[in-house]
């Protein structure tokens, strides 16, 4: 088959030393730089104008992609580790993976994460290979309908992370879709919330939000718990037999939603994790077992997040049309290169393309070569007295959360949300619900906005488009389905919680 | 065991050095240090691609690095602002000044936060024309068929706008004007960003997305979408094959078109943007540096510093006797 | 075991805030509601209705968290002491870093927080807290001005 062919040549020019040095050096940064929190993978790529003027288009893009991938890679380990999440995608892996670590399992978190990753990324540049434009063309169809019925149904996981009570949840997801809403108004471009206070027009990034809510608060509780290190050694680095199976369903399913959901331009890696995180508490026989260390808390995020990220080439190759921020500048890089992206782009340069997707393999392989057996080397995470790290982390957040928009402005607002994490975790009130909102809320607006004018009006359009009906159905549905196991869950802690104090 | 003696004379020791460096900066010939060129948008985009085209050019020829600084948010104003008001007017920050920060914002607004006469500008770099377009399989086959068709339906008429009150928003209000359409009988829908309508064109959601031809090339390229008409006053070299809108008898004149532009703050020195000034015409002349902005399908359109300054304040009046038809001039 | 109508502290702030919050989107929801236009979504929907339905919820959700009883089993249990010394000089200190940054530039400011953090957070002696300081300035500095090529404030002092 033609398709092979071409591949054929692309593994060839993909495994030239060059090459694949490149390939190597882009995972290795990326890795290093999704394990800094505030850092992520956008920061990285913005490597890559300065080397334009010296490497030539296949290396650079070789390159970027190897950073854009290996970022995924690295805010796992941080957020195993340390229950720090690396950037925004790492989040739910937090929720499950950092208890394993607590359980002395933390090597098999980072296995499975590594597993789940390296599955779900060759999985996805399988089907780029294959299937690449005719998706694309798919993706196409969903129009602002759709992905308001899209945002609705993400919306419903409010209710599965808000834990103990429903109405806490709910008021950290209503808190945060307010700051969403700071900034200027899609529909008039207003300024919102500002309150005469001008630097808030920019409105609050989601990167200082996170690195406050997640990093800096984490530093305090850890200073409070006096903490040493990681309590627990890592023993097994290596995932068993068992744990795999345990995990491979979660593993594929999340590729599944992971790689469908990332093919829709705009759908970022930040969302499909949460539902991917949210659908195998749904599937599981024990959902009560989430959030205390289930395998398939870290397996169906990763993989998740790998199938999106995976997904997210297909219609920046195929459209030129980038799903998220870091994929944005990759296209800004191919541009610069004059290679225009679209059908055209496999016809006028195949060369090009099809060493980039060979390289996109190598990628995954040598990040799984990277991942797994040096897991050991990230241990020395662990040993670092909290001496060292606390402010290291500190001085660390401070700083990406400026190198964002250059702006002191955001650094205050993880200051602010450092110490109103530390508060709110505390007291126990579940921070993800805010953060979900935070990035729900503007996408439910806008898209509300826009399907709205496109029907004058007519609330009907929903209904009339057969694709968002049944998106909007489902997202009832699950919100039903939510609240039942929720109410089940609960009951069931506590049930167990009876029985333990009744021991 | 004396550690307050050393903490004291380490902090000594760094004050002292700072002020030697910076007395040290100010004595020599400019540039002596890296220069900020301010991009009040995100990596990636059109603004900021021209930056590092120019960021890498200067470079060389100053032998100093230009540091590109995005700082997006806000509609870009909170970024101009940071360069033009809140830095030294040292001509060590730089703004790449496009129009939806400047001859747009104060034509919308009567008391804009940022007024023409906070700038300085070196000279233009860029100009992009606007373009209409539509999808690759629409039934129109020229513009002047097009506006036909929107007269007789005008509720029909779902367009994509970047912002309510961009570009977009202001070339169609020019275009329906001058074809006897009411805009509020049409529906406007609000993109973030030219990818997003770009989508949204191709996938059939809206029948009508007006862009620079920069914003529209790729999506032509994968033959999903086709330009009808160009808001330029002649046509453009690399769309040989594509009508004004004035050709085909639809729109007269170009009153809205993308464009960029060095500017520095006000109180900046004049030899310094005298510098800058002929470093650009020296730019815009270069063949490698035109040959990668043509890569970049960016039309280089080089105006000095004073031809520029006329041609944003005829832009200005433009677009405030636009937006006080429209309505939106608060 | 914990006696019986024990106030909720966190619920009432966390629910007087909300209330509050809710009042002002609210209130923002009336401005922006002067401003929708037919063009956009027909005016049915405007840059109030979110401002207006997330005001409402915060109020409504608000009101309940400020009469609710307590969830079972949460002990806080605050820091005391030198730890609570510890907490407050550290994040003291990086108030103080963000305050004085855009005065002393990236270099000093963050040699002079990095040192105090060091020592406050390690209770490292000086003479290493001030190495430890440096080392991390530096290595950030490489990162990110160097590497990365982002900007780090330059201060009045021009570092």
């Amino acid at each position: 088959m033609d398709v092979l062919g071409h591949l054929a040549g692309g593994f060839a020019a993909a495994l030239t030393p060059t090459n694949l040095l490149m390939a190597f050096v882009g995972s290795l940064l990326g890795t290093l730089v999704g394990v800094l929190p505030g850092l992520g993978p956008t920061a990285a790529i913005a490597i890559l104008f300065p080397l334009t003027s010296v490497l030539n288009p296949a290396a650079a893009i070789i390159m970027l992609s190897g950073i854009y991938y290996g970022a995924m890679y690295g805010g796992s380990t941080t957020a195993i580790l340390l229950n720090i999440p690396g950037e925004v995608a790492s989040v739910p892996t937090c929720l499950d993976g950092y208890p394993m670590a607590q359980q002395g399992r933390g090597g098999v978190a980072l296995g499975i994460a590594a597993i789940g990753s390296f599955v779900a990324g060759t999985f996805g540049v399988l089907v780029l290979t294959f299937f690449a434009p005719a998706l694309a063309d798919q993706a196409l169809r969903f129009g602002p309908p759709e992905y308001f019925g899209l945002m609705l149904l993400a919306f419903t996981v409010v209710v599965s992370l808000s834990g103990a009570s429903l109405a806490r949840g709910l008021a950290m997801a209503m808190a945060g879709y307010l700051l969403a809403l700071i900034g200027l108004g899609p529909a008039t471009a207003e300024p919102r919330f500002i309150f005469g206070f001008q630097p808030l027009m920019s409105g609050v990034d989601l990167i200082p939000l996170v690195v406050g809510l997640f990093a800096v608060s984490e530093v305090f509780l850890g200073l409070e718990e006096a903490r040493v290190a990681i309590a627990q050694k890592i023993h097994d680095v290596f995932p068993r037999w068992a744990d795999l199976k345990e995990a491979m369903p979660a593993i594929l399913r999340g590729t599944g939603i992971g790689f469908i959901l990332g093919l829709l331009p705009g759908c970022a890696p930040g969302v499909t994790v949460f539902l991917a995180y949210d659908a195998e508490k749904k599937l599981a026989r024990r959902p009560e077992r989430f959030g205390r260390g289930a395998i398939e808390g870290v397996a169906a995020p990763e993989s998740a997040n790998n199938a999106t990220s995976s997904a997210g080439f297909i219609p920046l190759l195929a459209l030129g049309i980038p799903a998220s921020a870091p994929l944005a500048l990759l296209l800004g890089g191919l541009t610069v290169y004059g290679l225009q992206p679209g059908p055209l782009l496999f016809q006028k340069n195949p060369q090009f393309v099809w060493t980039i997707i060979a390289s996109l393999y190598i990628g995954n392989v040598i990040l799984l070569i990277l991942n797994l057996p040096l897991v050991g080397m990230w241990v020395w995470l662990t040993r670092v007295p909290f001496g060292i790290l606390g402010p290291a982390i500190l001085l660390l957040s401070f700083v990406g959360a400026y190198s964002v928009r250059n702006s002191m402005l955001d650094v205050a607002v993880s200051l602010v949300f450092g110490f109103l994490g530390y508060w709110l975790r505390k007291y126990q009130w579940p921070l993800a619900p805010l953060l979900l909102a935070f990035i729900l809320g503007p996408l439910l607006e806008n898209n509300l906005i826009q399907s709205l004018s496109m029907s004058g009006g007519s609330p009907l359009i929903f209904v009339h488009r057969g694709l968002s009906l049944a998106l909007i159905v489902g997202a009832v549905v699950l919100l039903a389905t939510s609240l039942i196991i929720v109410r089940y869950t609960s009951r069931r802690v506590r049930e167990a919680t009876a029985e333990e104090m009744a021991l | 065991m004396i550690p307050f003696r050393i903490v004291r004379s380490s902090v000594g020791l760094l004050c002292a050095l700072s002020l030697v460096l910076s007395a040290g900066a100010a004595r020599a010939d400019y540039p002596d240090r890296p220069i900020e060129i301010v991009v009040p948008f995100v990596a990636g985009g059109g603004t900021d691609l021209v930056a590092r085209l120019v960021a890498d050019y200067m470079g060389k020829k100053w032998t100093q690095p230009m540091l590109v600084v995005n700082k997006p948010g806000g509609g870009g104003v909170p970024g101009a602002r940071s360069a033009l008001k809140e830095s030294r007017p040292d001509g060590y920050t730089m703004l790449i000044d496009i129009h939806t920060i400047s001859s747009m914002l104060v034509g919308a607004q009567k008391t804009p936060p940022l007024t023409i006469a906070d700038r300085k500008y070196a000279g233009r770099i860029v100009r992009d024309p606007m373009v209409f377009a539509v999808k690759a399989d629409a039934p129109w086959k020229t513009f002047k068929e097009f506006s036909e068709w929107v007269k007789g339906h005008p509720a029909e008429l779902v367009w994509a706008s970047t912002g309510p009150a961009g570009p977009s928003r202001y070339t169609a209000f020019d275009w329906m004007t001058q074809i006897g359409v009411d805009p509020t009988k049409t529906r406007m829908v609000i993109t973030p960003g030219a990818a997003d309508a770009m989508a949204k064109l191709a996938g059939g959601h809206v029948v009508l997305a007006i862009h620079s031809v920069a914003e529209v090339q790729t999506m032509r390229d994968a033959g999903k979408i086709k330009v009808l008409a160009v808001l330029s006053p002649s046509r453009l070299k690399g769309l040989p094959d594509v009508p004004t809108a004035e050709e085909e008898g639809v729109v007269k004149g170009v009153r809205v078109q993308w464009w960029a532009a060095a500017a520095f703050p006000a109180a900046t020195p004049d030899p310094i943007v005298k510098k800058w000034e002929a470093a650009l015409s020296e730019m815009t002349k270069d063949p490698q540096f035109l040959a990668s902005a043509q890569r970049l399908n960016m039309n280089i359109d080089y105006l000095n510093a004073a031809d520029t300054r006329a041609f944003v304040d005829k832009e200005v009046a433009g677009y405030t006797e636009m937006a006080t038809a429209i309505g939106i001039r608060r | 075991m914990k006696p019986a109508g024990r106030r909720c502290l966190d619920g009432r702030v966390v629910g007087a805030v909300l209330l509050v919050l809710g009042a002002l989107g609210i209130r923002e929801a009336r401005r922006l509601s002067l401003l929708r236009e037919s063009l956009v979504a027909g005016a049915i929907v405007g840059d109030d209705t979110f401002p207006m339905m997330v005001g409402a919820a915060l109020l409504v959700l608000g009101g309940y968290l400020l009469l609710a009883p307590p969830p079972p089993s949460t002990r806080v249990a605050w820091p005391s002491g030198p730890l609570r010394r510890r907490m407050l000089t550290s994040a003291a200190t990086l108030i103080a870093y963000w305050l004085l940054v855009p005065w002393l530039g990236y270099t000093a400011g963050t040699g002079i927080a990095s040192t105090a953090l060091y020592r406050g957070m390690g209770g490292y002696r000086w003479p290493v807290a001030v190495l430890l300081g440096a080392l991390s300035t530096g290595i950030l500095y490489l990162v990110f001005r160097v590497w990365l090529l982002e900007p780090l404030p330059i201060g009045l002092l021009g570092a």
